[in-house]
């Protein structure tokens, strides 16, 4: 039997943590070394048919790009200034129909229903009907309107009562006025 | 894999070249090799005088500054090198025993406190290393191999060998080397080994198995041929009549060039001629005729 005994604080102790340390590192970088090189192969045999799809993309480009020339910058800003003082001579007050059917949408109680709206974005005014089987919940949804701070004045312009079958239901028309 | 695929494996880890420093009293000697087709091939063997000799008492202030400048001197070209290096003392320094336990520990520490609290009631006291290494059991007892060097002088050699750049291996007695070296050739039944060095020289005995049963280390200083001859015929014979199952089949002898005398005092006595240990034996070329100095080089040159 071989002697494989020495006085072992010659070397240092942590020699063989520091060797398996580093060899494991090799290892694990021979490893990604191989993943590499195998994945440069693979990109390698898709080079041509990558190469191909580009080609046909920029033809494709190119078969879309604009026939005429498109105008100098100088006149592009003109007509972008003109434009502008167009729609602000046709601007609208206020909100969008699509934004007040949103909020109307939001706001409106369960039991209150929208009858009719009329809006007027040139002039920043709406006049919608709504009804509903309950007083109060039709004095809510005016309340309401009145706490939303877009609006400058909203106006109970007309309560009246329909017959239907089942319960009587009331209709408030209310008049609305966007801040300027 | 085939084998040979591992074996390939293997050469692509293994160092390319080796060195062994063989630190005497007064001299340290230094082999390099380099590996060759079918084994290495010797590619520096030197030797120089130290200033200031070593391993006499306690070591002075001086000790290691001169051991650092003669290893500058013969072994400068190991400095900032990554090669194994393994460092021999002599063997007249090193305490060897194989302790017979009714009980191993299992934990290398205690086993180290266990080897000693041996060495000390063999009157090994005072400051030492110690290094064990468990060799089986044989008849119901753990066998364990326990080897002392004293504290101080491995001191001194580790600040020599790092002010000279070097970062050893490991560090030994010669005879351990010489025993690894010709272990397959010489361990097939129970033998007797004679290490001679320059300043040194040790007997070192095993059992049919192979495993060190007593080892002890001399310093040669006016001791001749013959009187090696005589203590080592003392000491088999004593080894022998220890035990009925204790035998020494051969004797063999380790030492370079100047070993010849030693044969042929050994011859004299023993019933059966000794075996001599050539240097350039086992795979090294270029060893012929390699002074005990640098035998005792090479074979920790060749240390696994």
């Amino acid at each position: 039997m071989k002697i494989t005994a020495r006085f072992d604080s010659v070397r240092s102790r942590l020699a063989l943590a520091l060797a398996a340390t580093a060899w494991t590192a090799a290892l694990g970088l021979a490893v990604a070394a191989a993943w590499l090189a195998l994945d440069a192969l693979d990109l390698r045999v898709e080079r041509p048919r990558l190469e191909a799809r580009l080609e046909r993309v920029e033809a494709q480009l190119a078969a879309a790009g604009p026939r005429e020339e498109l105008p100098p910058a100088a006149d592009m800003e003109s007509l972008r200034r003109r434009v502008q003082a167009l729609n602000k001579l046709s601007g609208m007050r206020g909100w969008g129909t699509p934004q007040l059917l949103g909020w109307l949408g939001r706001q409106l109680p369960d039991n209150v229903y929208l009858v009719s709206l009329a809006h007027k974005p040139r002039e920043g005014e709406a006049l919608l009907v709504a009804e509903s089987t309950s007083a109060e919940a039709l004095t809510a949804f005016l309340l309401r309107l009145e706490q939303e701070p877009g609006f400058a004045e909203v106006l109970l312009a007309k309560q009246g009562a329909r017959a239907a079958p089942g319960a009587p239901t009331v209709q408030f028309e209310i008049r609305l006025r966007w801040k300027a | 894999m085939s084998r040979s695929w591992i074996d390939r494996a293997r050469g692509l880890v293994r160092p390319s070249a080796r060195a062994g420093l063989a630190i005497g009293r007064d001299y340290v000697g230094f082999a390099e090799l380099a590996r060759a087709p079918g084994g290495w091939r010797i590619t520096a063997l030197d030797q120089a005088p130290l200033d200031t000799p070593l391993f006499a008492g306690a070591p002075g202030p001086d000790a290691h500054q001169g051991l650092a400048r003669a290893l500058a001197r013969v072994a400068g070209a190991l400095r900032r090198r990554y090669v194994p290096v393994h460092v021999s003392v002599p063997d007249a320094v090193m305490r060897w025993a194989t302790f017979e336990l009714d009980e191993l520990p299992k934990n290398a520490a205690a086993r180290v406190d266990l080897v000693r609290f041996r060495f000390g009631r063999q009157g090994t006291n005072g400051a030492h290393a110690y290094a064990c290494q468990p060799l089986g059991s044989d008849g119901g007892k753990h066998l364990l191999f326990g080897m002392a060097l004293d504290d101080a002088w491995r001191a001194v050699v580790g600040e020599a060998l790092a002010a000279a750049g070097i970062v050893p291996w490991s560090v030994s007695g010669n005879a351990c080397r010489q025993f690894n070296r010709f272990h397959d050739r010489i361990t097939a039944a129970g033998g007797a080994l004679v290490a001679l060095a320059p300043d040194a020289w040790s007997l070192w005995l095993w059992d049919a198995r192979g495993r060190p049963r007593y080892g002890r280390g001399r310093w040669r200083d006016a001791a001749g041929p013959g009187d090696i001859a005589v203590e080592a015929e003392r000491a088999i014979l004593a080894y022998v009549h220890g035990g009925r199952e204790r035998s020494v089949e051969r004797v063999y002898v380790a030492g370079g060039a100047e070993t010849e005398a030693v044969v042929v005092a050994l011859d004299a006595r023993l019933r059966e001629p000794c075996v001599r240990l050539a240097a350039d034996q086992g795979g090294v070329s270029g060893a012929e005729g390699a002074t005990a100095c640098g035998a005792v080089a090479l074979a920790a040159a060749l240390e696994q």
